[in-house]
């Protein structure tokens, strides 16, 4: 037994290595898809969350009017970015892009950075209803310069909820 | 990102991308140095207790031969860490100091901690034979000076990290509130695994070199002297250093990537892990190999490798900080741009008073009447002296008024006002025409 080890010590360390280093690289690429999937996307025009919500203390609803109405809550249009920006802070560089828009009539073409797949229905009225906080799955949005997703939406942590609260957690709440 | 505000209205003295070249470079080979002294300086505490309680006098001459070199390779690293430091405070300005700022007692005092760590280096290094008697103090001191050495990167690490992420700054209330950030105890571990992997390989490049020169020196005839023997045994001591911190920084390579913030991720992130990882799988394999083989042949590929590995870690590191700093950036750009509309615009539209023609009046006295008064002596003669000695020669004034000479022993001489021919003029319609 000694002897077999001595003679294959550089094979059994090569094939170490080799289990070694492809399984850091499978780690690698596990983390990987993670922070891709965290990293706030670059959107067309900086819109910072934190100087409106926190700063500004505009409600969640006065922009994502549909939020306590409908399936979606709704990105809002340029004429409720205009509303404001008409006249407030017109000289900054990012609200020179917006009038841009508004002058070129073109919709700004945010990038989505929640869905769900056309299996699952999901209605933010009745979460909103309930009274779950906005930042229970958007996270702290006041405090956020530029979005990205903070929960995975995986059905673990939905049917979690829906127990703890308890809301109905059979197969057709969500699987319609 | 309401902190960062606007950048500083200033040329830089060179191009952008180099400064960044520079600080990418020039910051590796100021680290090995730091990851030499530093680990230089633990093996010489660590193998001190070891040779004492093993009672084996290899490990006593290790930590010795070690420590002699702490000392240089501490100027190195000092010396070599100027220009990292000038360029990130130029290519990052804003955000470095603000950093800065936040940490700003620890970080004035890294001088004086590293003072006294390295006066601390240089009583254990010196008194290794003198102090050698009382091993007690000596390690002590050795201690002490590893402590502090130990404590100093996590001051520079927590700077250069809260750099990074200007939306904590509101949040983060100094130096030991900045340590909390996610990214900071498991950069320090990769940095300190790095550090052992490093000395590693050293020991095994320095001892190798060593014992080749006593080999060749000392007799042939006999070919394995002590010397020969302790170098050999010191460099595969250096290897199984840096094959062991070299697979263990894997490990703490991969909580670092874990921990590190989304906004700092992108995909060339991963690329240069999985290059990084391949690289360093191979040096492993080859230090296997060396650390198995009678005499030495694999020390030109190991090198080439951990350089190209090196490289790529610094690679990686400044992909983060631009990822990390991408938003930022932008953020410091715009609220500059805005700066300077709203500054044109302030200066279009100031109202521009034109101002008074300067008279002889106030040239004489702003200039004169310090030492000239009208009727009674000063310093120097009253102008009604003047009047009568020049009379209606008023050329004769300016001449004299532009090269003044002694005249009177009364007075002192005039200095020489190098005023134009101009105001010169009005200063002497003054003195006759008040």
């Amino acid at each position: 037994m000694k002897d077999f080890v001595k003679r294959y010590r550089l094979a059994v360390f090569a094939v170490f290595l080799f289990l070694w280093v492809g399984g850091m690289g499978i780690a690698v690429m596990a983390i990987s898809l993670r922070k891709a999937e965290g990293k706030p996307p670059i959107q067309p025009i900086n819109f910072s969350h934190r100087i409106h919500v926190n700063e500004q203390e505009i409600d969640c609803s006065t922009c994502h009017e549909f939020a306590d109405k409908s399936p979606v809550a709704g990105a809002p249009p340029l004429e409720t970015c205009m509303q404001c920006h008409e006249g407030v802070a017109i000289d900054r560089p990012q609200i020179v892009r917006l009038k841009k828009y508004w002058d070129e009539k073109k919709p700004i073409e945010w990038v989505r950075i929640y869905s769900l797949p056309d299996a699952i229905y999901f209605t933010h009225k009745r979460h909103v209803k309930a009274g779950i906080d906005c930042s229970v799955c958007h996270g702290d949005v006041a405090n956020t310069e530029r979005m990205g997703r903070v929960r995975k939406l995986k059905m673990g942590w939905c049917v979690g909820c829906h127990r703890k609260k308890g809301a109905p957690a059979d197969c057709v709440t969500c699987h319609k | 990102m309401n902190l960062i505000g606007r950048d500083i209205l200033l040329p830089l003295p060179a191009p952008l991308a180099f400064l960044k070249v520079l600080l990418v470079a020039s910051f590796l080979i100021h680290i090995v140095f730091v990851n030499i002294m530093l680990g230089g300086v633990f093996f010489g505490v660590l193998y001190r207790i070891v040779g004492r309680y093993k009672r084996d006098i290899f490990y006593d001459r290790f930590a010795r031969e070690i420590v002699m070199t702490t000392t240089v390779t501490k100027s190195m690293a000092v010396v070599l860490g100027v220009a990292p430091l000038l360029s990130i405070s130029l290519a990052y300005t804003k955000f470095f100091y603000a950093a800065n700022g936040i940490t700003a007692p620890y970080w004035i005092s890294v001088p004086l901690i590293v003072i006294t760590a390295f006066l601390l280096l240089y009583l254990y290094k010196f008194g290794w034979d003198t102090l050698g008697k009382r091993f007690w103090v000596h390690l002590s001191i050795g201690i002490a000076a590893c402590t502090i050495l130990f404590f100093i990167p996590f001051i520079f690490l927590t700077n250069i990290n809260l750099m990074l992420y200007p939306d904590t700054w509101e949040k983060v209330s100094g130096f030991w509130s900045a340590i909390t950030l996610p990214n900071v105890l498991p950069r320090y571990f990769h940095f300190i695994t790095a550090t052992l992997a490093i000395t590693g390989f050293f020991s095994f490049f320095l001892f190798k070199y060593r014992g080749r020169r006593s080999s060749l020196s000392g007799n042939l005839k006999v070919s394995v002297t002590p010397d020969v023997r302790f170098y050999l045994r010191a460099s595969k001591l250096g290897i199984l250093w840096a094959l062991v911190a070299t697979l263990a920084q894997a490990i703490f390579g991969l909580i670092n990537f874990f921990t590190l913030p989304d906004v700092a991720y992108s995909w060339h992130v991963t690329l240069l892990v999985l290059i990084a990882l391949v690289i360093a799988g191979l040096v492993s394999f080859f230090l296997f190999q060396e650390y198995h083989s009678e005499n030495s042949r694999y020390g030109l590929p190991i090198f080439l490798l951990i350089t190209v590995l090196i490289l790529i870690m610094g690679t990686m590191r400044h992909v983060v900080r631009e990822n990390a700093l991408g938003l930022p950036k932008q953020v410091l750009a715009e609220n500059t741009e805005y700066y300077k509309t709203q500054l044109a615009r302030f200066k279009e539209e100031l109202p521009v008073v034109e101002g008074r023609p300067v008279t002889g009046k106030d040239l004489f006295v702003t200039y004169c009447n310090t030492c000239h008064a009208f009727d009674k002596k000063a310093i120097g003669p009253p102008v009604s002296y003047m009047r009568e000695k020049y009379g209606t020669d008023k050329n004769k004034m300016e001449e004299f008024i532009e090269n003044p000479v002694k005249v009177n022993p009364e007075y002192p001489e005039m200095p020489k006002l190098e005023l134009p021919e101009e105001d010169i003029r009005k200063i002497i319609e003054y003195i006759y025409n008040p």
